[in-house]
């Protein structure tokens, strides 16, 4: 049957990968982005994730540049995301090797792009990757630009409206958990995953491996997080041996 | 063992992951968007990402769909990948009917075609999207080396069914068996992608290029 995925994230800010905790991107973590993708390679992840949060134009270009070189070496899935805005833009993060587009805030900005992007790569090159937070008085709310804005949208309909955009997967992301340490939002998962036909990727808040299992109980089909990977050697080989003796299925190693 | 390997530019999908896999295993292999220079090649892959109808009007109006024919009756190996290895089927069921290369006798119909698939609670999602498994023979040298059952990445939302059981090079589940990998004569192809398969992909492609 279909493994569920273990996704190494790793977010860079010109250049350099950082640490993620309530989107605030300061922390970086004195190693770079090459050492990171070819360990991750050695160590049995199932895909990665590389996302853009530099402000400036310059940290965008060493971004591509990044994508271009890592991806020569990636045999697993590579999903790349940050300020994608225009159909160039995407075009050339395949063409330097991505294999999916992450798209956020154009899910809001820019719809009919999403839709353009999903006819023209296929939508199974599209991860609608959304964030939310827990308001005050409204309950859930879709928000977007790291969270500097929040919107009117019930998490649960925009991963609708996202899909039916044609987005191929959904990633979510709640403001609260990042970096919390205190696992995924289950209920969120599990709400989110029961109505929408597509697969769902859980990702933001895991601090032990038991939130992966967690995370894939609730209905994720991917389970994904950043900064826990980076801190323990072999974590990833350790993170599916867990999963594996909780009962999830994950991918071992198929050599003879 | 020097040799000519070849990667159809038919304008379907990104070639460059192959690309760097067969770089990975030592194998040089050239892309052609010119139809003409298969007739050099010793071994043919055919990519394929997207829809069906539109891959095969590209095959048709490229005049690809002729010169890999001409290559097939030669008897040189070509392999199809993903979308390709589909279109080498009858046709498939993918937004209406289309027809394919026709080169075996297997058709593609989407998971919902079929009410074994239909039936799974939850509802599986959709496309087919992440490592499963694929169960073969021992006796495919193509998967020299590899344990049965092995995991390799799969996305896509048609699948295909083969009419002989001699024409299966592997078959994988997913609420349905499907054929995940199919062989005739000199023909081969592989739902999966082995470029992005990691360790068990590239011995996948390291016994292709042996071969």
């Amino acid at each position: 049957m279909l493994k569920t995925r273990l996704i190494a994230v790793i977010i860079l800010r010109d250049g350099q990968v950082v640490q993620s905790v309530k989107f605030k991107h300061t922390n970086v973590i004195h190693y770079d982005a090459f050492h990171a993708i070819e360990t991750f390679n050695r160590w049995s992840v199932d895909e990665i994730v590389f996302l853009d949060v530099s402000r400036e134009d310059k940290g965008r270009q060493l971004f591509t540049d990044i994508v271009q070189h890592v991806s020569k070496t990636c045999f697993v899935p590579l999903a790349v995301g940050g300020w994608i805005r225009n159909e160039d833009q995407a075009q050339q993060l395949l063409a330097k090797g991505a294999d999916k587009l992450v798209v956020n805030s154009i899910l809001h900005d820019d719809p009919d792009l999403v839709t353009r992007l999903s006819a023209r790569f296929g939508k199974q090159c599209i991860v609608g990757s959304m964030d939310y937070t827990h308001t005050e008085c409204s309950g859930a709310r879709v928000c977007i630009d790291r969270a500097r804005h929040v919107t009117n949208h019930d998490p649960v309909a925009w991963a609708r409206h996202a899909e039916s955009l044609g987005v191929g997967e959904i990633m979510l992301n709640c403001v609260e958990r990042d970096g919390n340490r205190k696992g995924y939002d289950l209920s969120m998962i599990k709400a989110v995953s029961e109505n929408i036909s597509i697969p769902l990727i859980a990702f933001g808040g895991v601090f032990r491996w038991k939130h992966l299992v967690e995370g894939a109980q609730a209905g994720a089909s991917a389970v994904a997080a950043a900064n826990i990977f980076h801190y323990t050697e072999h974590s990833t080989k350790h993170a599916k041996r867990h999963m594996a003796d909780h009962g999830i299925l994950v991918r071992q190693e198929g050599l003879i | 063992m020097k040799q000519n390997l070849v990667i159809a530019d038919y304008g379907c999908g990104n070639i460059q992951s192959l690309i760097n896999a067969f770089d990975a295993v030592g194998a040089h292999a050239e892309l052609v968007d010119n139809p003409d220079a298969l007739d050099r090649a010793d071994k043919v892959v055919l990519p394929g990402v997207g829809a069906f109808s539109q891959a095969m009007e590209k095959l048709n109006n490229r005049g690809f769909s002729e010169a890999l024919d001409v290559v097939r009756k030669r008897g040189k190996i070509i392999l199809g990948i993903c979308l390709g290895m589909q279109l080498m089927c009858r046709g498939s069921d993918e937004d209406g009917d289309h027809t394919g290369l026709g080169w075996l006798e297997a058709d593609v119909q989407h998971f919902a075609s079929h009410p074994e698939w239909l039936s799974v609670e939850p509802r599986l999602k959709v496309p087919h999207m992440g490592w499963n498994e694929i169960h073969f023979d021992a006796s495919q040298s193509l998967f020299n080396g590899i344990k049965d059952g092995a995991d390799v990445y799969f996305v896509h939302s048609h699948a295909v069914r083969c009419d002989k059981e001699e024409n299966i090079l592997c078959r994988t589940d997913y609420g349905v068996e499907f054929v995940s990998g199919i062989h005739h004569e000199n023909i081969f192809g592989m739902q999966f992608h082995p470029e992005k398969s990691h360790r068990v992909g590239l011995k996948i492609l390291e016994n292709f290029v042996g071969m």
